[in-house]
């Protein structure tokens, strides 16, 4: 079906839950690679070096977003840079937008946009920072973040100056929240490693002649950044402030939700090789970090693991966000269940530590992409080190995964039925999700380290209803970015700081099962306004508008 | 040995013997210079049966017979000799040798003093006496080492090398005992001396690998245990430390092929067959895994490492673990623990596994031995903190966390 925008009538009015069917046989999830037929043709330029520059193989961030306003979800890529100059000087290295044309076409409209970008990029957030309707982006780099303000009309323009964000260091990825509440998003960017492309340090066996890419642990870490939105188009540095600069990481991914209930997101940062952080927001413009206290630092072996990127989301419908992180082979992909009050490991309970085992991935995305009510997982694949078969029983590129939710917090691995398409091993990084064909079922781009990126077209059997709610806050923030929502049994949260470097701006999307009608929405906004909507249509995009009071 | 057969048919003018006896013994002395020790043990036989009391046959014998595997046939033929020619200090000094080798160190010593009452210029015997010496002060400072105690250890070694004893040995104890103490550059130093003094010796060299890796510094301890290797090819301790330099650095597969190496040539090191289990469950190569592990609790039935290693191959996410195998997890480290108090990773990894199945109370007082059995181990600290997390005890859990924070510090120190 198309896409619909229509405004509800809103209505507050008694609890009535969804049925969501669940059973021990999960829909099957199929995926076409339509990248080729879609005209995507974008290539992940890493440059890469003989000296294996670390800055290379951490490249790879996505965002889907709608640009234009025209309802259809547009895939942008970011790009890597000439090393040791970190300058875009061929059109190779250029970050791309594609505007998606409908019918599952796209075109390249970088230039039209003036997103060809600067530096070596790696990360991007999209969001609505200025509440005018068009969604803005920001892209994270080495030594240079890039603020581009969309002004509604195909093109952006590059703010970063006057909004005040800094660059200087190596960013990996940036994501929007709206941390205190005031209607405005505020920005996060998740610093990695003290890095100069001068000397170097020699990693791998130099007997063999095999280099390859050092350890964090050859190199210093940072703390994050924090940047308050003063609503006028420029961002106060409340690093300091906010508690965040105090904590020195080697961050990977950056991801929100508020894990606690109290009304305030909270933040999650993955670190490579080191205890994650739980930043908890203590609603005073201060962060605590908590992410030992909360059980959520390490495994419970206490090893540490290259944590990749993260998705925080409820994915067995507690009410309570979860979280997970994509690791290397051998660390399996950690679940942390939300058991309120604290998280507890739930990478073995889930079946997801056998499943994932042997995986290495990059970008994590709790999704239901069967729209039988229970979330899934899908994980971009491939390892960080491309000499990594040399030493482990690891592969460096791999195929994506798919793990289908079973609807007892459990995973079944639905890979292998993917389809033949997806089998194929490759250098995969960020992954961004949307539905770009409109028939509700959420597609996947991936970008993949030199060669075209994929365009996982969601080819799923069956007639599965869904819903996706595009949310227009008003007296919150304008995206909607922290409202929960709740369809029966169902939950899930606004936010488009998912995986690896990635962000996804669609909505919030549910799967329905057999449901003809969402007898009972509830939405929660950031503003603390509490929406009801009753008896909604299925399968349809609703816009959703913040009520005033 | 040859230099102490010289010596005794060069001796003094004995008792003589039958021609023919006399030719046994010139054949079996000629065979030995050759290489030929058991044709010229076969001679001798033949004197001795002809002449059991001829002291020289009997000393020859036994000084043929001075190889480790029979020292102490050697011995029995040395004392028959010497009770029948009780002067003869050449045989006397081969009796002290094997004596020493077999680490006999006063009935050596006896032998040796009774020698330097005849002849006080033995230049042989004074050595020997020496280093009987260093060996017994040594021996202390390795009882030492053993019972624990460290500092004592270290206070027996140095009082040696003040007095100007170089002995690759004491250094290389040395190292160990500063290394247990927490001092790095002074055990990299001592095991350097070691090195310098005994530069042929492959044993400082894997020592000096171990003290490296201690320290993550992969790329040395690479190249000292490569060392090893190249002074002494078949050391399977040597090989053993590659293996552990090798998966410690990343290159599991390099590991792998060590501690192959290490089991075969050295079977009888269940630590080799434990940490070879490991290699290949870390390559996820878990039938062959269990084999080993399997085959090494046959071969080693009190070394509790292997029970641990086990478990840990039954709990591991990629063997697909279900209700019996972490059933039979438990009984292996149960068992583990129980031949072992002091295995803190046993105890450690008794309680995560009980932690992980929701036994929280269960689990503790595992975690907590593990946490007070390495008290630097910021990972026991954190399981006992989560112990506590799941009992509700938070303040207990604050506790737990500061010291993992604090050890944590020290570590980035």
């Amino acid at each position: 079906m198309g896409i619909v925008n229509r405004i509800p009538v809103l209505a507050l009015l008694a609890c009535a839950s969804l049925a969501v069917p669940q059973g021990d046989t999960p829909a099957p999830v199929k995926f076409r690679n339509a990248a080729s037929s879609a005209g995507i043709t974008f290539i992940l330029e890493n440059s890469a070096t003989p000296e294996k520059q670390v800055i290379e193989t951490m490249v790879g961030g996505v965002a889907v977003f709608d640009y234009d306003g025209d309802g259809r979800p547009d895939i942008f890529f970011t790009n890597g840079a000439a090393i040791p100059q970190l300058e875009k000087n061929a059109a190779k290295y250029s970050n791309l937008l594609y505007r998606n044309l409908g019918g599952m076409k796209f075109k390249d409209v970088t230039a039209a946009a003036g997103l060809e970008g600067a530096g070596y990029c790696h990360g991007v957030a999209a969001a609505d920072y200025d509440n005018d309707g068009h969604v803005d982006l920001f892209v994270a780099g080495v030594r240079s973040n890039h603020l581009y303000r969309n002004l509604g009309n195909g093109r952006f323009e590059d703010v970063t100056q006057k909004a005040g964000i800094r660059g200087g260091a190596w960013a990996i990825a940036g994501g929007w929240f709206d941390y205190d509440n005031d209607g405005l998003l505020d920005l996060f960017v998740a610093n990695y490693l003290k890095w100069s492309p001068e000397n170097p340090p020699y990693c791998g066996d130099p007997d063999r002649k095999i280099r390859s890419y050092c350890h964090p642990r050859f190199y210093e870490g940072l703390p994050g950044a924090l940047y308050h939105n003063r609503g006028d188009g420029t961002f106060e540095d409340v690093s300091e402030k906010s508690g965040i600069a105090s904590h020195i990481g080697k961050a990977m991914s950056v991801s929100f939700a508020d894990y606690d209930g109290d009304g305030f997101m909270d933040i999650f940062v993955t670190n490579d090789k080191m205890p994650n952080f739980l930043f908890h927001n203590l609603g005073n413009g201060k962060f605590e970090e908590v992410a030992l206290e909360a059980g959520v630092a390490l495994p419970d072996n206490g090893h540490e693991v290259s944590g990749m990127g993260s998705d925080f989301r409820d994915y067995d419908n507690d009410g309570l966000p979860d979280i997970v992180f994509a690791a290397l082979a051998g660390e399996t992909f950690p679940i942390f269940r939300n058991a309120r009050g604290g998280f507890r490991l739930w990478s073995h309970r889930s079946r997801l530590a056998s499943l994932s085992v042997r995986r290495s991935g990059w970008s994590p995305f709790f999704v239901d992409l069967n729209n039988d009510g229970w979330k899934d997982l899908f994980v971009s694949g491939g390892h960080v080190n491309d000499t990594v078969e040399f030493f482990e029983a690891a592969q460096y590129k791999q195929a994506n995964s798919v793990f289908v939710g079973t609807g007892d917090g459990t995973f079944r691995d639905a890979s292998a039925a993917a389809g033949p398409d997806f089998q194929t091993a490759r250098a995969h990084r960020g992954a961004a999700f949307a539905d770009f064909n409109g028939d509700g079922k959420l597609d996947v781009a991936v970008s993949v380290i030199g060669e075209s990126a994929e365009l996982w077209e969601n080819t799923s059997p069956g007639d599965n209803s869904w819903l996706i709610l595009r949310l227009q806050g008003t007296r919150s923030n304008r995206d909607g970015i922290g409202a929960r929502v709740r369809i029966g049994t169902q939950y899930n949260h606004m936010t488009t700081s998912t995986g690896y470097a990635s962000s996804s701006h669609f909505g919030v999307h549910f799967g329905l099962g057999k449901a003809t009608v969402a007898k009972r929405i509830e939405i929660r906004w950031p503003s603390g306004i509490e929406q009801v909507l009753e008896n909604v249509p299925v399968n349809q995009v609703l816009a959703v508008r913040e009520p005033e009071k | 040995m040859l230099r102490a057969l010289v010596l005794i048919l060069a001796g003094p003018p004995w008792q003589t013997p039958p021609v023919e006896v006399r030719q046994h013994v010139q054949r079996g002395y000629t065979l030995s210079q050759n290489g030929d020790l058991k044709g010229a043990e076969a001679e001798l036989r033949q004197a001795i049966t002809l002449a059991p009391n001829d002291p020289v046959a009997l000393a020859v014998l036994g000084t043929i017979l001075s190889q480790p595997p029979r020292l102490e046939e050697a011995d029995i033929w040395l004392e028959r000799a010497l009770k029948l020619d009780p002067g003869e200090t050449n045989t006397r000094y081969n009796l002290a040798f094997n004596l020493f080798r077999l680490d006999k160190l006063d009935a050596a010593r006896t032998n040796l003093e009774r020698i330097l009452k005849q002849k006080p210029d033995h230049k042989e015997a004074k050595s020997l006496l020496a280093a009987i010496g260093v060996k017994t002060r040594y021996d202390a400072a390795f009882a030492q080492y053993r019972a624990g105690h460290f500092s004592a250890s270290q206070a027996l070694l140095e009082q040696m090398t003040r007095e100007a004893i170089r002995d690759a040995n004491v250094f290389r104890l040395l190292a160990w005992c500063h290394h247990r103490q927490n001092r790095p550059d002074e055990a990299l130093a001592a095991m350097r001396q070691a090195i310098e003094i005994a530069p042929g010796d492959a044993t400082s060299y894997t020592g000096a690998a171990q003290l490296l890796l201690a320290e993550r510094n992969f790329r040395a301890a690479s190249g000292a245990v490569d060392k090893a290797l190249e002074l002494a090819p078949g050391d399977a301790q040597a090989w053993k430390v590659k293996g552990m330099v090798e998966t410690e650095r990343g290159d599991l597969k390099a590991g792998l092929e060590a501690f192959a190496r290490a089991t075969k040539l050295d079977p009888t090191d269940p630590e080799a067959w434990q940490r070879l289990g490991t290699a290949q469950r870390l390559l996820f190569r878990y039938p062959e895994a269990a084999a080993t592990f399997q085959q090494g609790i046959a071969s080693f039935p009190g070394y509790a490492r292997l029970y641990a290693a086990f478990a840990e191959l039954l709990t591991d996410p990629g063997s697909h673990p279900d209700a019996a195998s972490e059933a039979r997890a438990v009984e292996l480290l149960r068992k583990a623990v129980a031949l072992d108090a002091s295995l803190a990773a046993a105890h450690y990894q008794l309680g995560t596994v009980l932690l992980e199945e929701g036994k929280a109370g269960d689990a503790l007082p595992y975690l907590e031995r593990a946490a007070s059995l390495e008290p630097g181990n910021s990972a026991a600290h954190l399981a006992v903190a989560n112990a506590y997390r799941d009992l509700g005890r938070v303040g207990e859990q604050a506790k737990a966390l500061v010291r993992y924070r604090e050890i944590e510090r020290s570590k980035s120190k």
